[in-house]
């Protein structure tokens, strides 16, 4: 085949590679496009289908604040997930450095069993967790949520603590050994500092998930007082009792992934291994 | 000896914490649901329930709605999961070339899974509204459809429509996943496959496809059992509607709105072993084909 | 110094009798600010403090989860809302109130609203504000095709097809002729009684006939004057569709009349309001009887306070304030008569004329499982809308689902144990 057709055919291929890459980018951004345009229609402006806006209005993100009760929404979302965060690392950081560097009996079957703990569907604890918290009288309060939320974090991040703890060299333990470390120390002192990137990699997965969570939130809460941002949008009312704003849906929904977004952004690297890390790894 | 069982002491007592909770949120909540499911327990007075054996998975499994809710979780795993594959896959394949703009098209791909579910449920819920959306307006104005179109509405398109928008918000997981793989891989034998002159399609076939198997079952199986557990999703997009329940929804439905808590049980164990099933089923075919690639 | 101290002791002294009572409400905004204004006048007069707790927009939910509290007997909230289809599973957990109001307060109200709060002779809620199905028409375009509004269906149909047919082949594509809330929820169910009652005919004890005769009426509405989009439809959506001008005739609470006379509504001033149409002959216009009241608690540690509050929100003046100013439906007959009101709100006349017939929903027969008989009545409605199952089959399916659950109600040995407190 001459060169000019090789150059050509390179070309298009080059193009169409593009194409695709364009395509991709935009059906996975249009959508959160289309709702942040909607969040800046006011009134029925909001029901018109032009790609871009003709006006735009702050209205629906002040009226979130003003008139409803999003802001404590808000604050509960952040509390319990951050609550949720800390202590199961905690939690997973003991149990991963044991599972991780400590040879011992069922070490396998352990990590099965709390693996398999996140194959469980939410519904099959909902009876047994919704009893629980009613019998610790915990209904209806933010550490209803952060109990529950337990059952989704400690297993993922145990199990990706782990697979980062593995790949810590052998050398600096056993030099630490040497010089009559015990298991606390060694922990403490040299793994923390070396897998503290992990740590907070895991806890922006688990955060992600914890404020991300609605099947529990929406079972466990009653009332503003505990409730959390995702079950508040879904509940999210106007002026009237039947009034469904959609603009000021729009306007919440947005406010609430943004951060979620940025976040996502800057720490892509780290999110992509701490996903992979579980799964390949492990 | 000594120093082992000491380290073994230590180990165990590391793992406390951990066993703890997860014993307290995980696996008593788990037993006690079993339990309720062999009573007619009632939401406001759980602890004084009956006993009364096996009645509840009698009535379950002659209840047409149940065996509805049963189907559309199962057609729901078995078209998602494969489209979310074959879509991951070549997302993953695009962002494994190195080229300009990768970072960001790698930022793009994971917006839909930084998104709320219940926040994808809204924007897709109003962007396909039947009046009102952008979606039948772009069709219709492209001459792709007559009239619009009622996604959430009619019985087949809101099945599509709950399958369309969990394709969107999980296909970056999917493919982040394979992009792992594919760089985990050797690159010694694309390498040496080039330059002997192997065409690109059967490099892919012959020898990408069988060295990322493991990787993709390991996707498959998390995907699969996510799309047998989904509950965020249909509940804000379609709830009510009988085409789209799913088991999570059913068992909720009877557990919360009908304060059935024996009846929601049963329905939650079933879904518990449909899901324990699965699972079983996927690492017994992992093993296999690990063990004969070997 | 002893001033000093007697007055302390005052101050605490009212304190301690002080009560601080907690109220739920499923209100947000416009509705909140009236409530919360309410309350703060009573704080008032009264020395006691409120704290308002929101409820999910939901009635269902709101049901649920005031099932739940109710049942583990908890003392955390005194007053709720409640909706009209709660009454009978209230009957066990909230305060008689006839002995605190006088015979001539109670004589003010609807008789069918008190016998609708009505358990076993005694009145356990009290009425708030009534919400009645109303049909909503497009005054210009019934003018421009010189039609009256519609008294039956068979009317109704004809028109809606008429306008629909004309105004699309004139360019206006998207108009259809009649959309009401198909989605299968509440709504739908309130729909359901409404079509069966307007035919003649009564949901429970099924009376077969007539149930065929709606159900067929059901079946030809989709596609032919409405779109199956309605199948999705909710309170707002219809809203939403009707007040940007593309719907002809729309099925829903009077709510949407305030909001589709604002300011920037594309239908202002091109708005009617009647009661519903009937069926044939047999039948008569029937709205279900929807609202909200207000009810105490049994294991409220404030009783006192809490019927006193629950009288100082149902009066009279609270009633006509919350109607001059927010289009809320009074309970009390004479309000109706009332000049201001008329006035405001011109729409009431029509709103008294559907309370003088409305009808109930099957709520009482049924206690706390009406949330399944309403889920699968709108089920099997959606599938009649659908023509998937013949009206006959409908009906048969209906009768036998309704019998199954009303045997549960009646054999359970936790609704034994309930009414036997």
């Amino acid at each position: 085949m001459n060169s000019t057709a090789l150059v050509l055919r390179r070309g298009l291929r080059r193009l169409a590679f593009y194409c695709f890459c364009v395509m991709i980018a935009s059906l996975c951004l249009f959508p959160f496009y289309w709702a942040v345009v909607s969040s800046f229609k006011g009134g029925t402006e909001i029901f018109a289908t032009d790609l871009i806006p003709r006006c735009l209005t702050w209205q629906n993100y002040f009226t979130i604040f003003q008139d409803t009760t999003f802001g404590y929404a808000f604050v509960n979302s952040v509390i319990v997930s951050f609550s949720t965060v800390s202590i199961a690392l905690l939690v997973a950081t003991l149990a991963s450095f044991a599972l991780a560097r400590i040879p011992f009996r069922g070490r396998k079957r352990v990590l099965c069993a709390i693996l398999s703990v996140t194959m469980f569907p939410q519904v099959a604890i909902l009876s047994g967790m919704f009893e629980l918290i009613r019998v610790l009288d915990l209904y209806n309060q933010r550490s209803a949520l952060i109990l529950s939320y337990m059952t989704m974090t400690v297993p993922f991040t145990t199990w990706t603590l782990t697979s980062f703890m593995r790949e810590v060299p052998k050398e600096l333990e056993e030099a630490a050994i040497i010089d009559g470390a015990g298991s606390f120390t060694i922990l403490t002192k040299i793994f923390f500092p070396i897998v503290s990137p992990a740590l907070v990699t895991t806890g922006l997965l688990a955060f992600i998930a914890a404020w991300n969570e609605f099947l529990f939130a929406l079972t466990f809460t009653l009332t503003d007082k505990a409730r959390t941002v995702p079950v508040a949008i879904a509940m999210l009312s106007g002026a009237s009792q039947h009034e469904l704003p959609w603009g000021n849906i729009m306007a919440a929904s947005v406010l609430v992934t943004l951060p979620l977004v940025a976040l996502v952004m800057i720490f892509q690297r780290r999110i992509i291994s701490g996903l992979t890390a579980g799964a390949i790894k492990g | 000896m000594q120093q082992h069982s000491s380290l073994s002491k230590t180990a165990w007592l590391f793992m406390t914490p951990c066993l703890l909770v997860l014993f307290v949120v995980a696996a008593w909540p788990l037993l006690r649901t079993f339990m309720l499911s062999l009573t007619n327990a009632r939401l406001e007075d759980i602890t004084h329930a009956q006993w009364i054996g096996s009645a509840n998975f009698r009535d379950l499994f002659v209840d047409a709605e149940w065996w509805g809710a049963v189907t559309n979780t199962l057609l729901f795993a078995a078209f998602s999961v494969p489209c979310e594959a074959i879509l991951g896959l070549m997302i993953a394949l695009v962002l494994h070339k190195t080229f300009k703009g990768r970072g960001l098209l790698r930022a793009a791909v994971l917006v839909p899974w930084a998104i709320p579910t219940i926040v994808s449920a809204r924007m897709w819920g109003w962007m396909l509204h039947d009046v009102y959306g952008i979606i039948n307006e772009l069709l219709v104005r492209l001459g792709a459809i007559a009239a619009p179109l009622p996604w959430t509405a009619s019985p087949t398109l809101s099945f599509v429509t709950i399958v369309l928008v969990d394709v969107w918000k999980t296909t970056p997981f999917m493919a982040l996943l394979l992009l792992a793989g594919l760089q985990a891989l050797p690159q010694d034998c694309f390498e040496a496959a080039l330059v002997d002159g192997v065409s690109r399609k059967r490099i892919f076939f012959r020898i990408t496809m069988p060295l990322l198997r493991p990787t993709l079952i390991i996707a498959l199986i998390f995907r699969t059992l996510d799309a047998l557990r989904v509950f965020d999703l249909v509940y804000i997009l379609s709830s009510g509607d009988s085409n789209t329940e799913t088991m999570s929804i059913y068992a909720r439905r009877h557990f919360v709105d009908y304060a059935n808590v024996g009846y929601g049980s049963a329905a939650a164990v079933c879904l518990f072993f449909v899901v324990a099933l699965v699972t079983v089923f996927y690492i017994n075919m992992g093993r296999r084909n690990i063990l004969g690639d070997a | 110094m002893t001033v000093f101290l007697g007055l302390c002791c005052a101050a605490f002294a009212t304190h301690a009798t002080a009560a601080v009572l907690k109220m739920t409400c499923r209100a947000k905004g416009q509705e909140l600010t009236l409530c919360k204004q309410a309350v703060q006048q009573w704080e008032k007069k009264t020395g006691h403090t409120v704290e308002i707790v929101s409820l999910p927009q939901s009635s269902s939910e709101s049901f649920a989860l005031t099932q739940q509290q109710l049942s583990a007997h908890a003392s955390d909230v005194d007053v709720y809302q409640v909706d009209t289809t709660w009454v009978s599973f209230l009957s066990t957990h909230a305060v008689p109130l006839d002995a605190h109001f006088s015979a001539q307060e109670l004589a003010a109200h609807f008789p069918v609203i008190l016998q609708n709060n009505t358990v076993n002779g005694t009145l356990i809620v009290a009425p708030w504000y009534a919400d009645v199905d109303m049909l909503f028409y497009r005054k210009d375009l019934l003018e421009k095709y010189g039609e009256s509004p519609p008294t039956s269906w068979e009317d109704l149909l004809r028109i809606a097809q008429k306008i629909q047919e004309n105004e699309r082949a004139s360019g206006h594509v998207r108009l259809w002729g009649y959309i009401f809330r198909g989605k299968a929820y509440e709504g739908l169910t309130c729909h359901v009684v409404e079509w069966i009652e307007s035919f003649g005919g009564t949901l429970w004890p099924l009376d077969t006939d007539r149930v065929i005769q709606a159900f067929a009426f059901c079946a030809r509405l989709i596609p032919t004057t409405s779109p199956m989009g309605v199948l999705s439809y909710t309170e707002e959506e219809v809203r939403g569709v009707f007040q940007l001008g593309d719907a002809v005739f729309a099925h829903n609470w009077p709510y949407m009349w305030t909001l589709t006379q604002s300011e920037e509504s594309p239908v202002k001033g091109k708005v009617g309001i009647t009661v519903l149409p009937q069926g044939q002959l047999h039948g008569k216009p029937a709205s279900v009887l929807g609202g909200w009241g207000l009810c105490v608690s049994r294991y409220s540690n404030h009783q006192e306070a809490a019927i006193d509050l629950v009288r100082w929100l149902t009066r009279s003046e609270e009633q006509h304030r919350r109607a001059l100013q927010a289009s809320y439906c009074p309970t009390i007959h004479a309000l109706y008569q009332d000049p201001v009101l008329c006035a405001a709100h011109p729409f009431f006349v029509h709103v008294a004329r559907a309370l003088e017939t409305v009808v109930l929903r099957p709520a009482g027969a049924f206690g706390r499982s009406y949330s399944q008989v309403s889920a699968s009545i709108a089920n099997v409605t959606q599938k009649v809308l659908l023509k998937a199952i013949t009206p006959e089959a409908a009906a048969q399916k209906l009768d036998q689902d309704m019998k199954t659950l009303h045997k549960r109600v009646t054999e359970t040995p936790a609704t034994q144990r309930a009414t036997g407190q």
